[in-house]
């Protein structure tokens, strides 16, 4: 083996590799899914318990979001706590969102509706918004933050974001 | 000499590679809310008194407080700048400046599930904010 060869060798093999590498290293990973979301309970205990959802996704290019409210209660038959559905009367559940656009730096509002209630006795309760061909708050990264609570003496639940990670909008 | 330098050169691409992963690691990049602990769940005594608002185009405007969001009607919610002069409002369709008009109604949907595990919910309505 030559210098000449050892120079293409190091050349084509190595250093071309690398210069990929840290190519791609520096371009950012565009967010191709199309639903984020993430699901669990903000609230437990051994006799009721608030499982919530919250979404950011595509929905016409412009971002959809959503978040979802579900009283649980203890099994009766099945002695297991969060087992059974748990209606709740009319204005016993309530839910809402914040929407968020990454501004560079942090997590900025950009939307915030106001609480929407159960009309008659339910155990889920869903609010979500087609926000359109065109991002609310201009193109960037977007996440929701749903709050829904069950009244059961107190009201109980929480808030749970839609995922780690924004949704690019548009896409 | 030339091996020497190809080495040195690789050494200096490593480098950056480093320094480069280390920046994009910094706060700047999106990430959990920072009042979420690691299940995305809220964290109550971490949520911050203020938080920054976006206009529509996406640039800071001003900030609110948080606790103001709490209410049922969140229709007028003053935004201040950084020496707490306000500089517009804050509703369910998003900023508007002083002297510009709120921005209009828009709907949202709501979904009531008398069986949550329906794929098709029990009723449907859809009001304006």
């Amino acid at each position: 083996m030559n210098l000449a060869f050892t120079q293409k060798f190091l050349t084509m093999k190595v250093i071309v590799p690398i210069i990929v590498l840290v190519g791609s290293m520096a371009v950012a990973i565009p967010a191709f899914a199309h639903a984020i979301y993430e699901d669990g309970y903000t609230y437990a205990s051994d006799h009721d318990c608030a499982w919530n959802r919250a979404e950011i996704s595509h929905g016409s290019g412009g971002g959809y979001a959503k978040s979802d409210i579900t009283a649980k209660v203890k099994g009766v038959i099945v002695r297991v706590r969060c087992y059974d559905y748990f209606p709740r009367p009319a204005n016993y559940l309530k839910n809402r969102y914040k929407l968020y656009r990454w501004n560079g730096s942090s997590w900025s509002l950009c939307r915030s509706t106001s609480w929407h209630y159960n009309s008659r006795e339910t155990a889920k309760l869903v609010i979500y918004k087609n926000y359109g061909s065109t991002p609310p708050c201009g193109a960037g990264e977007y996440k929701t933050e749903g709050f829904g609570y069950f009244k059961n003496g107190t009201w109980k639940g929480g808030s749970i974001e839609s995922g780690n990670s924004g949704h690019t909008l548009p896409d | 000499m030339k091996i020497r330098l190809t080495v040195l050169a690789i050494t200096a691409i490593v480098a950056l590679s480093v320094i480069s992963v280390t920046i994009a690691n910094n706060e700047t990049v999106p990430g959990r809310l920072p009042w979420m602990d690691e299940n995305g769940i809220g964290i109550e005594s971490l949520y911050p008194d203020t938080i920054g608002v976006v206009d529509n185009t996406g640039q800071v405007v001003g900030t609110l407080e948080t606790r103001l969001l709490d209410a049922d009607d969140i229709s007028n919610i003053p935004v201040t700048d950084s020496s707490g002069k306000v500089v517009g409002h804050f509703g369910p369709n998003g900023f508007w400046a002083l002297g510009e008009a709120e921005p209009s109604g828009s709907t949202i949907t709501i979904e009531e599930y008398d069986d949550p595990s329906a794929i098709v919910p029990s009723r449907t309505r859809v009001v304006t904010e």
